[in-house]
């Protein structure tokens, strides 16, 4: 009963997504909802063909649908900063991988890192806050970053910033492996708690802990399906920060990001502070990316230094925004659903490919030794072809009107 | 104005000297920390130079220039293994001659005289594919385009060789002691031969640039490319030439790495990136002169920071490099070396 | 046969048309001036001749040849040769080296022709090896022209050779390019200082919004009373 809820709400929650990411012509946004529920029938459909649980398969597809909207999220930050603005920041990670270790300390227990109870097994000292206080600190921090890094750069040309940006995720991952005491270095922090887990999820004594408005909640999840909830709150803030930079992007504030982009000087002699609103726009941008690297931490449940890894944390990042679409908010999510779909089917090539290939040259472990590259090689082919051919990604730039242009002002 | 940036810049200097002479006579084994700073410095010296020329020439930052190190590292590791087991059976006088120690680095050196051809192939190769599409896009899209270039370069060495770590198969050696009173330092044969050899290509490059009708072109390209295809210049064959020796140099500086390091793997071009960028803007982009300059400074830097007398591990090497960049984007855009630019 | 010979050139940049059939026609060793108000489309005339922009109508001859939609490497080994306004040197190379360049395309000695160039500006001669960069702008604009003068063209373009000098130093440009053009060098030169460029000009052209409005003999042009009105500031 309690999976057919949680299954409902998700799907209104996707399509409520899908309502936003359409355009306001009423009929494109129920072709698009009808879409997106004719693929979870195919999906489901196809599952129960082969024998596969119809449960486990939404399961994976909740998963799917979590790392998907968090990659969401930050390909919404990158464009915040380069298809808004054209600020150069190939150092996603890094903003990334700030918010997740800083939310991780905010919010874990160190009673969850004792090997037996009052054995300490970390180094670290944690604080025991509840989520949303680690969601802000990981904003806030990836925010600092970002503020230091653009005053130091976003006077110059921009191709500092880029190399600033890959700087410091580099030296943030030194930083994360070398100090034991304050991240536990390479061995990474595992059991990081998860939002409202022990309020919802059914224990063995069920006992409830949460009150809301004199009634206590029942924990009515099954540990197994706790995924279920937490897409929702995934969805939830993908469809705020998208509502969010919308807002901004038709405010005044927006317009300008946008001049700047394109001409500069025009911009400054304006007068308009080119410089604070390149800044403005670079620290919007992390604390997005930070925020979707807390939703990581606390849904990985672990997190350890490889979060800063350019390919994944940074490369792929941006491949989704071109792919979508530079400067268009709904080509970031989309290409981020569509390249992550890529990425993660390609996992199943490693099923099917002989695990050791016999060549003239010796044995070659294609699990350990070619699996990886190759995937990379195709994906890093494909950037720079879409770069070559088709600059302007699968939707190209979205025509923004102003809040405050009048109808009569469209026409013309 | 123009006092005033001279005045920076002889601020600079003096604090450039002042931690030089710093680290020589009140660190403990101070000395030792310079020297193995200038053998690292005289190896990212090469490196930086390719970096600033394709910065200053084509007019983007190459995110994947460090991919050339690794190139060349492996394409020398994969050619010096058979050569070993080959060269005495084909030379037998020759390894009486010179004994199989130095039969070793003859087979690295061939191995590297290869490798440079390779790196160099594959640099003119990439641009003649991808970039020679692109020198009409804006700057930004080159460097997406090279750090996708640069996944690209690594996936492949890691798909040949794998991602472990590999070494040359030669003995390293500990230095032999110098004491000088006042300096007691350790420097080995390699290390001797690093240095020397570096500078040595530094000079030939200095010639080149200086001297050659090819190297004057490049030189002028750096300045205005519009110009020089208006006086005549085929702009294309200079900017392959750039690339070929850029490539070339970082290759080998690929190979004196694992040389005097022991050991590397395909993320270590990657990882040098970083103090590359950093040498090229300390020295002032574009100027290939400061590019050399910058790399000696931070490969100093980076070993008498990062030594037992400021306890910082070792780890944090990329870190001081990055640091010195930060702090010279702040004070001195344009670098030691280089011209006042017009920002934007 | 005329050296030179535009027949009705359009173009322009990217989407915008600046030139709308322009003609232009030149002896050798003549001096011809483009006169104008801005934006007649003088510097695009000549960068089109010189194959910087591609044009979109017309026809361009240099020396018997039909050269319409050449590149300027290959130009400039017909003996053609282009000062642009501004950027014309090569600041961080000598004056030596920027000579140098000049003659990329000649592969042999240089030396006689470094000496017969170092000869038309005796000042530059002993600093020879200075940097650029460290030059004043009358200087520089010599360095300019006496870069485009080391393949012994047969034509030269001058865009705007005395723009932004000292009234001293633009006597002294203008007396450079009389010699030169003694010297047996045909030139076409756009100039905002009109006046003076007509007084030693065979011929001139009027240009006015990407269009020929009128062409006469230099002097007869400044004797025009309308175009004096019109073109030259009363």
């Amino acid at each position: 009963m309690a999976q057919i809820m949680a299954l409902s709400m998700m799907v209104t929650a996707l399509a409520g997504l899908a309502l936003l990411l359409t355009r306001r012509r009423a009929r494109d946004r129920w072709v698009t909802v009808a879409a997106i529920l004719a693929l979870f029938g195919t999906v489901l459909g196809i599952a129960g063909a082969v024998g596969v649980e119809p449960v486990r398969m939404v399961s994976y597809l909740v998963n799917f649908v979590i790392l998907a909207g968090l990659y969401a999220l930050l390909a919404l930050g990158l464009n915040v900063q380069w298809g808004y603005t054209g600020l150069f920041n190939i150092g996603v990670a890094g903003f990334f991988g700030l918010g997740a270790y800083l939310s991780t300390i905010l919010v874990q227990n160190p009673k969850n890192l004792e090997v037996t109870p009052g054995l300490a097994g970390f180094f670290a000292t944690y604080y025991n806050l509840p989520f949303p206080l680690g969601l802000l600190g990981a904003m806030l921090a990836s925010g600092v970053l970002a503020l230091i890094v653009g005053v130091a750069t976003l006077r110059l040309r921009t191709d500092y910033l880029a190399i600033a940006t890959i700087g410091i995720a580099e030296i943030l991952r030194i930083i994360v492996t070398n100090e034991r005491t304050l991240t536990e270095g390479t061995r990474g922090i595992p059991n990081i708690p998860q939002p409202l887990y022990e309020c919802l999820v059914r224990q063995v004594v069920p006992k409830p802990l949460c009150e809301l408005l004199g009634m206590q909640i029942p924990q009515f999840i099954e540990p197994a399906y706790y995924n279920w909830f937490y897409v929702l709150i995934v969805i939830g803030l993908l469809a705020l920060g998208l509502l969010a930079i919308e807002g901004i992007a038709r405010s005044p504030w927006g317009r300008v990001l946008r001049a700047v982009r394109e001409d500069e000087e025009a911009t400054n002699a304006l007068g308009k502070n080119v410089f604070a609103f390149k800044l403005q726009s670079l620290i919007v941008g992390a604390m997005i990316m930070g925020a979707a690297g807390s939703l990581w931490a606390h849904f990985v449940k672990f997190v350890d230094p490889q979060i800063f890894d350019p390919v994944t944390g940074t490369f792929l990042v941006w491949v989704m925004l071109i792919v979508g679409g530079t400067g268009n908010n709904r080509g970031a999510i989309l290409g981020a659903f569509i390249m992550w779909g890529i990425w993660s089917a390609t996992n199943f090539l490693n099923d099917i490919l002989p695990p050791i290939l016999d060549t003239p040259l010796g044995k070659i472990n294609v699990a350990a030794q070619l699996f990886g590259p190759i995937r990379i090689i195709s994906i890093a082919i494909m950037l720079e072809l879409i770069l070559l051919f088709r600059p302007r990604g699968l939707l190209g730039e979205e025509k923004i009107t102003s809040t405050f242009a009048s109808a009569s002002d469209l026409k013309k | 104005m123009l006092r005033e940036i001279d005045r920076v810049r002889g601020i600079l200097w003096s604090v450039i000297v002042v931690t030089m002479g710093w680290a020589l006579f009140f660190v403990p084994d101070g000395p030792q920390y310079v020297v193995n700073g200038i053998r690292y410095g005289s190896i990212l010296m090469l490196g930086a130079i390719g970096l600033s020329l394709t910065y200053k020439i084509l007019n983007f930052a190459n995110f994947s220039h460090g991919e050339f190190i690794v190139i060349g590292a492996f394409v020398t590791y994969a050619i010096h293994g058979p050569l070993l087991e080959a060269l005495p059976q084909w030379f037998p006088a020759l390894l009486n001659l010179i004994g199989d120690e130095y039969m070793r680095y003859l087979a690295v050196g061939i191995g590297l005289f290869f490798s440079v051809v390779v790196a160099s192939l594959v640099a003119m190769g990439i641009d003649r594919v991808l970039y020679r599409r692109m020198r009409k896009s804006a700057a930004v899209v080159l460097i997406i385009a090279s750090f996708g270039m640069s996944l690209f370069l690594r996936s492949i060495v890691q798909a040949i060789w794998g991602t472990g770590n590999k070494a040359y198969a030669v003995l390293i050696k500990p230095g032999t002691l110098f004491d000088f009173e006042l300096f007691r330092i350790r420097m080995s044969t390699l290390e001797i031969a690093t240095v020397t050899i570096a500078l040595l290509l530094i000079v030939l490059l200095h010639l080149f640039l200086k001297y050659t009708r090819t190297g004057k072109a490049m030189r002028a390209m750096s300045d205005n490319v519009d110009l020089a295809r208006i006086s005549g210049v085929n702009t294309e064959r200079m900017i392959a030439w750039t690339w070929g020796i850029g490539a070339g140099l970082a290759a080998i500086a690929g190979v004196f790495m694992g040389l005097n390091f022991g050991a590397f793997n395909p993320n270590t071009g990657g990882l040098v990136l970083l103090s590359l960028f950093a040498a090229v803007i300390l020295g002032g982009i574009g100027s290939p002169y400061g590019a050399m300059l910058g790399g000696l400074i931070i490969g100093v830097a980076q070993n008498i920071l990062v030594a037992p007398a400021t306890s910082i591990s070792s780890q944090y090497q990329p870190a001081v490099a990055f640091s010195l960049m930060i702090a010279m984007l702040l004070i001195r855009p344009q670098g030691l070396l280089g011209e006042a630019e017009r920002r934007g | 046969m005329a050296l030179l010979e535009v027949q009705s050139i359009v173009s322009g940049y990217g989407g915008m048309e600046i030139l709308h059939g322009v003609s232009i026609k030149i002896e050798p060793g003549q001096i011809v001036s483009i006169i104008g108000p801005n934006g007649a489309g003088k510097s695009t005339l000549l960068k089109t001749v010189f194959g910087l922009l591609a044009p979109k109508a017309g026809h361009v001859f240099f020396d018997g040849r039909e050269i319409t939609g050449w590149s300027p490497d290959q130009i400039v080994r017909l003996g053609m040769c282009f000062v642009p306004q501004t950027e014309n040197v090569f600041p961080s190379l000598t004056i030596q080296e920027n000579f140098e360049m000049g003659a990329f395309i000649r592969t042999d000695d240089l030396r006689d022709r470094l000496a017969l160039v170092f000869d038309l500006f005796p000042d530059l001669k002993t600093r020879r090896h200075v940097k650029v960069g460290a030059l004043s702008g009358g200087q520089r604009q010599m360095v300019a022209m006496g870069r485009a003068l080391m393949l012994d063209p047969k034509l030269l373009l001058l865009d705007e050779p005395s723009a932004g000098l000292a009234p001293k130093m633009v006597e002294l440009i203008f007396e450079k390019i009389k010699e030169i053009n003694r010297a047996g060098v045909a030139m076409v030169m756009v100039e905002q200082n009109a006046r003076e460029a007509l007084k030693f000009s065979d011929w001139g052209y009027v240009l006015a919004s990407g269009e020929n409005r009128f062409e006469d003999s230099g002097p007869a042009l400044l004797q025009n009373e309308e175009i004096g009105r019109l073109y030259l500031g009363g």
